[in-house]
């Protein structure tokens, strides 16, 4: 699915004073590209995925998913748009502590008729994780999360993927490893990513980059 | 995945805040359920003891004395005590033929209180029932009699615990043979008082006649109808206008100072009987001595109490006529007057100087009786004796006597005066279902701990989802109606919690049952309650905590709950002490601790305003007399020991005690009377027919205002105004003159006050044989006051449950933010703060908690004190002592959690 920004700007208020964090930004992503969003803390990599993810309409502008413009949207359609299209794992890898690491993963399936139990397995298992599927979040190691994490994003089968610092309390070592994860979805499963970070070694892996500067200042690598 | 499944994780997860929300859901329903089911124990255990005291009993006829009957359900019943103040019921029953000479038989309570056992022997003291009213000319004062019993065992009849009063209390019933009591009491065979009918019953004509104690003599053909009660009852006189009224009266003395006749009788009749001129008088020509200028007329007058006066009157002229015409007959019956062989055998209730008794009137006596020796005017007579009175009335030659008396029961059937006739079941039923409702009362009574109840579990599920924030973010973004199915899950918490209320609810009804019946028994003095329960009050007891506790889901629900206040102390004031952060802390989540503040408050209001209140404040209590005495017998003073001026004698009509120890309905109250001015020293303080009320026996025991009328068998009594907190909460106060033409059979006094120590000692001896209970005005308030003190005690227990509730919340909140802060706890540790900082700081935090809800409460109460009789000492003094309690169990609970698990 191909992604297209158009003429997003996005402000907020701060100590009585508005900040413009873009400014008729436009972005393409082509359907089955990965896409790096890069840039310091507070430079807006959040915000753009949360505009994208369809939390957080932008000030002006459109975020359009093949033809389809996602604010146009009534919020209702909105919502299962994106459960259906649109998987997100945040930099937290924020799971239920109250369920196990597979039950987490059919969250995302949440209220459907089937428990999707065989394809939320087939996922951890694709990440090595098959042997703690019953583990709870607290006994799941950093990059275990983060993997239980973007299955849980990845059991809806979606054309796009977003990860917020999806390696942000991982080491290098493991950092490295999860990179490669995601370029072998992407590679697999022809998702589109867009992947905001700001580790370096992430470019060693998807060299198509976006490079946020703080303020609004937006510049390509 | 599927929603259930993840209810069922959560469910494990959560267990714990899960506990606790549904703890309180239960206690929110326990608490409405227990006090429903308290309801319908207490007024379910009436009912039984209304089934089991008045048995197969429909109906109860009360006569007023006794009179000879024949019928199978005929009681003879009289009123006795045994020493010390045990006041028994004594019931003979006509047609028994198990009892026999002096044996007894009890009821089980009788038979505890006085350890009675099998051969006992023992004595009720009882009084005599005289003929004619204790206080008439006539009438004689009745006599205490001891009667000796020997105890055979349980009486077994299903009658045994028999009690027309209230089913609340057990009666004292002692059933004895009917020829032994009746004989101790002076009264003849087979008379009985009381009829325990099954079904509808109605007097023969027989018994009326019996009752109406008119009987006819005969003189020279006419028949002369006379009452054994010396004057004829009043509204007789109307049947018969043609017949000829008499009135007879015994007299002092005749003298002009010269010559003197002393102790003979009197008449004057009317019409052509023996016509007399106004101021004239005739002497019987039997008589020897003459009074040819006249001569006084000496009589003697009997007032309330036999209180005995001599009156005087003129007669111009005295003249001799014969009288032979006239006879005994004319006289009606004084028992130990007219009926004695000699004159010297006189045994009246007046005093007879019997050295006044000459030969000639012994002569006199021998030959013509009672019959009188000197005739009056039959107006100025009966205007001196007794206006409107007659002791007699003569028909005419030949009439038929049959007709008389058919026409005289006919006129008295339906004379409510003459004997009451009471469905008494119905009666009692209807007291009971209108009388104090312990449900709504309790429920009143922790309305506001349910209130905290509720108070505290929104503070949880607030607490609950707060804590959860970061989930339910996740969750939202699976779920479109993450509130609908939090919602869910947590109604689907509480709803078990509420069902479990409903059975802790019935625990805490037995277990309230169980106090009412050995510690709080002063509230309701019944020995046994019954559990009842009626599937409404747990209808009701569900709604009543289901509906707030929705109302409170759905508003922490609409509401963030993940808002918090922000505050900040000014920039000058750095946060670099402990204290500071810890108050910093609080002011912060103020928001959260709102609900815990506000149970504090009401635990503190309910726990000191209750406390407060109970020192009561004194009312009127006796309009300024000393002390108070009572008697189980009626005392009627001889006419040569009337009452002195220092003992204010009370009448009491007994029937529904209207104090606050009754649970029932006072449909129709017990009455005091007495002489008004003397109590009051106000002249007005009521007008006729109209009575004074306690303000609490008004609105709570009797459910009537200002205004209402009550309807006794002789006429209404209209309640006009109120007393506070008087010694006559038990009934309705009159005055005497309303009391004794309400109720001219109750006769003598049976509760006095009292106004000086020296009085109450002499006056102790005199009515100790009547059975003696004696007090000062304060004791006596005292005791009146100790049942609303009962009630009281229970508030002030579910007051301290309040704060109870409070400070355990207040607890459980702390030791939650010390499990949610523990990862804080170790990095401000780490960063080199000392335990008692830590301590200090966390102290301070939850030191303002509870002082924000101890110092408003003070506050409130200060203030409510200037309004309401609030003992302003108790309420600090209280106050202080909460409070320290309070800190210390924080400040232990704190360094104890900070010290074992930081």
């Amino acid at each position: 699915m191909k992604l297209v920004l158009n003429h997003i700007s996005k402000s907020f208020q701060s100590a009585g004073e508005t900040v413009a964090l873009f400014h008729h930004f436009d972005f393409t992503c082509p359907s089955g590209s990965a896409r790096l969003l890069t840039g310091p803390s507070g430079s807006g990599k959040t915000t753009l995925l949360r505009i994208i993810y369809g939390l957080e309409p932008p000030d002006e502008g459109e975020v359009l998913f093949d033809d389809v413009s996602l604010y146009h949207l009534p919020e209702a359609e909105r919502r299962q748009f994106r459960r259906k299209t649109i998987g997100f794992a945040d930099q937290d890898s924020s799971l239920l502590p109250q369920l196990t690491a597979l039950e987490n993963v059919q969250l995302s399936m949440l209220g459907e008729k089937d428990d999707y139990r065989a394809q939320a397995l087939a996922w951890l298992t694709e990440f090595g994780l098959e042997k703690r599927s019953g583990f709870f979040p607290q006994q799941l190691s950093g990059g275990e999360r983060q993997r239980v994490a973007l299955a849980r994003a990845l059991l809806p089968n979606p054309k796009i993927l977003l990860l917020d610092e999806p390696t942000s309390a991982l080491d290098m070592e493991r950092s490295d490893a999860f990179f490669k994860l995601i370029q072998q979805i992407n590679h697999d499963h022809h998702i589109t990513i867009i992947l905001a970070t700001h580790n370096q070694r992430a470019m060693d892996f998807f060299p198509d980059s976006v490079n946020l500067a703080p303020n609004g200042g937006v510049g390509k690598i | 995945m599927t929603f259930f499944h993840l209810f069922r994780r959560d469910l494990v997860f959560y267990r714990r805040p899960f506990a606790i929300l549904a703890a309180m859901a239960c206690l929110c329903c326990a608490i409405p359920t227990a006090a429903l089911l308290i309801g319908d124990s207490v007024r379910g255990t009436l009912y039984d003891n209304l089934e089991c005291q008045v048995a197969s009993i429909q109906r109860l006829i009360r006569l007023p004395y006794p009179v000879k009957a024949d019928t199978p359900d005929g009681v003879l019943h009289t009123k006795g005590f045994a020493t010390p103040g045990i006041k028994i019921e004594l019931y003979a029953l006509q047609k028994d033929t198990e009892i026999r000479g002096n044996d007894a038989w009890a009821n089980p309570a009788l038979a505890k209180r006085l350890n009675l056992k099998d051969g006992d022997f023992f004595t009720v003291r009882t009084l005599t029932i005289p003929a004619i009213p204790s206080e008439e000319l006539m009438g004689r004062p009745p006599e205490l009699k001891q009667i000796r019993f020997r105890y055979r065992g349980i009486w077994h009849d299903a009658r045994q615990n028999v009690n027309f009063e209230n089913p609340q209390l057990n009666a004292n019933n002692l059933f004895v043979n009917h020829d032994y009591l009746a004989q101790a009491l002076g009264i003849e065979e087979n008379a009985i008082n009381e009829i325990w009918a099954q079904d509808e019953y109605e007097l023969s004509d027989e018994m009326i006649w019996n009752l109406s104690r008119l009987s006819f003599s005969d003189w020279d053909g006419r028949p002369v109808l006379k009452s054994s009660a010396w004057f004829l009852p009043e509204r007789i006189r109307g049947l018969f206008p043609n017949a000829t009224g008499g009135i007879t009266t015994f007299a002092e003395s005749l003298s002009d100072g010269n010559h003197q006749i002393d102790y003979f009788f009197v008449s004057a009749f009317e019409n052509d009987i023996f016509p007399i001129e106004k101021d004239f008088a005739v002497l019987s020509d039997n008589v020897s001595t003459v009074f040819p200028h006249g001569g006084k007329l000496s009589f003697f007058s009997m007032g309330a109490y036999r209180k005995l006066t001599h009156e005087t009157v003129s007669l111009q002229h005295i003249r001799k006529v014969s009288d032979t015409h006239l006879g005994q007959a004319l006289n009606p019956e004084a028992a130990g007057l007219t009926d004695v062989e000699s004159c010297t055998d006189w045994d009246a209730g007046i005093p007879i100087d019997f050295d006044k008794v000459r030969q000639e009137d012994k002569d006199y006596w021998d030959k013509y009786k009672s019959k009188p020796k000197l005739y009056l005017n039959f107006q100025q007579a009966q205007q001196w004796f007794s206006p409107g009175k007659y002791t007699v009335l003569i028909f005419e030659k030949g009439s038929d006597v049959s007709d008389i008396r058919k026409k005289i029961i006919d006129e008295l059937r339906h004379d409510t005066t003459l004997y009451r006739s009471d469905d008494i079941k119905t009666i009692l039923a209807n007291n009971i279902r209108n009388g104090v409702q312990f449900a709504p009362l309790f429920l009143g009574l922790s309305m506001f701990l349910i209130f905290s109840a509720l108070l505290a579990l929104s503070m949880m599920v607030k607490l609950h989802l707060f804590d959860r924030r970061k989930e339910l973010a996740i969750l939202s973004e699976y779920m479109d109606e993450i509130h609908r199915f939090l919602f869910m899950e947590i109604i689907a918490i509480l709803l078990p919690g509420i069902i479990i209320g409903s059975i802790v609810g019935t625990v805490l009804c037995q277990l309230q049952l169980w106090m009412l019946e050995r510690f709080w028994n002063g509230v309701i003095l019944m020995e046994q309650l019954h559990f009842h329960w009626n599937m409404t009050s747990y209808l009701l007891g569900i709604g009543l905590s289901f509906l707030p506790i929705l109302v409170i889901i759905l508003h922490v629900l609409r509401h963030d709950s993940s808002k918090t206040v922000k505050f900040c102390f000014c920039e000058s004031r750095k946060i670099n002490m402990p204290i500071r952060l810890g108050a910093l802390s609080f002011l912060r989540r103020l928001r959260h601790y709102r609900a815990c503040i506000i149970i504090l408050v009401l635990g503190f209001l309910g726990t000191l305003g209750v406390g407060a209140f109970g020192i009561k404040a004194r009312g009127e209590d006796a309009f300024g007399w000393q002390f108070v005495m009572e008697t189980i017998l009626p005392f009627v003073p001889s006419t040569d020991h009337p009452f002195p001026d220092e003992v204010l004698p009370v009448r009491v009509f007994t029937n529904d005690s209207a104090d606050c120890s009754n649970v029932l309905q006072a449909s129709v109250p017990t009455v005091y009377g007495c002489d008004l001015s003397r109590l009051t020293h106000d002249g007005d303080f009521l007008k006729k027919s109209s009575a004074a009320v306690d303000t609490g026996s008004l609105y709570w025991i009797m459910k009537k205002r200002l205004g209402d009328s009550i309807a006794y068998p002789n006429g209404n009594i209209t309640l006009s105004r109120t007393m506070k907190a008087s010694v006559f909460q038990r009934g309705i106060l009159v005055g005497d003159d309303t009391f004794q033409s309400l109720f001219p059979d109750v006769q003598g006094a049976r509760f006095f006050l009292i106004k000086d120590k020296q009085t109450a000692e002499k006056f102790r001896q005199l009515l100790e044989p009547y059975g003696l209970s004696t007090w000062t005005v304060d004791e006596f308030m005292s005791e009146a006051e100790r049942f609303q003190n009962h009630y009281l005690a229970i508030f002030l227990q579910l007051g301290v449950l309040g704060f109870l509730l409070g400070f355990f919340s207040l607890l459980l909140l702390m030791l939650r933010n010390l499990h949610a802060e523990r990862k804080t706890i170790q990095f401000l540790l780490d960063m080199g703060l000392s335990q008692s900082e830590l301590y200090r700081q966390y102290m301070a935090e939850n030191m303002l908690l509870f002082m924000s809800g101890a110092v408003p409460s003070l506050i409130l109460l200060v203030i409510l004190s200037f309004f309401a009789d609030l003992h302003v000492p108790t309420l600090l003094f209280g106050w202080l002592g909460l409070t320290a309690i309070g800190l210390l169990l924080i400040s232990a609970m704190l360094s104890a959690k900070l010290k074992h698990n930081p």
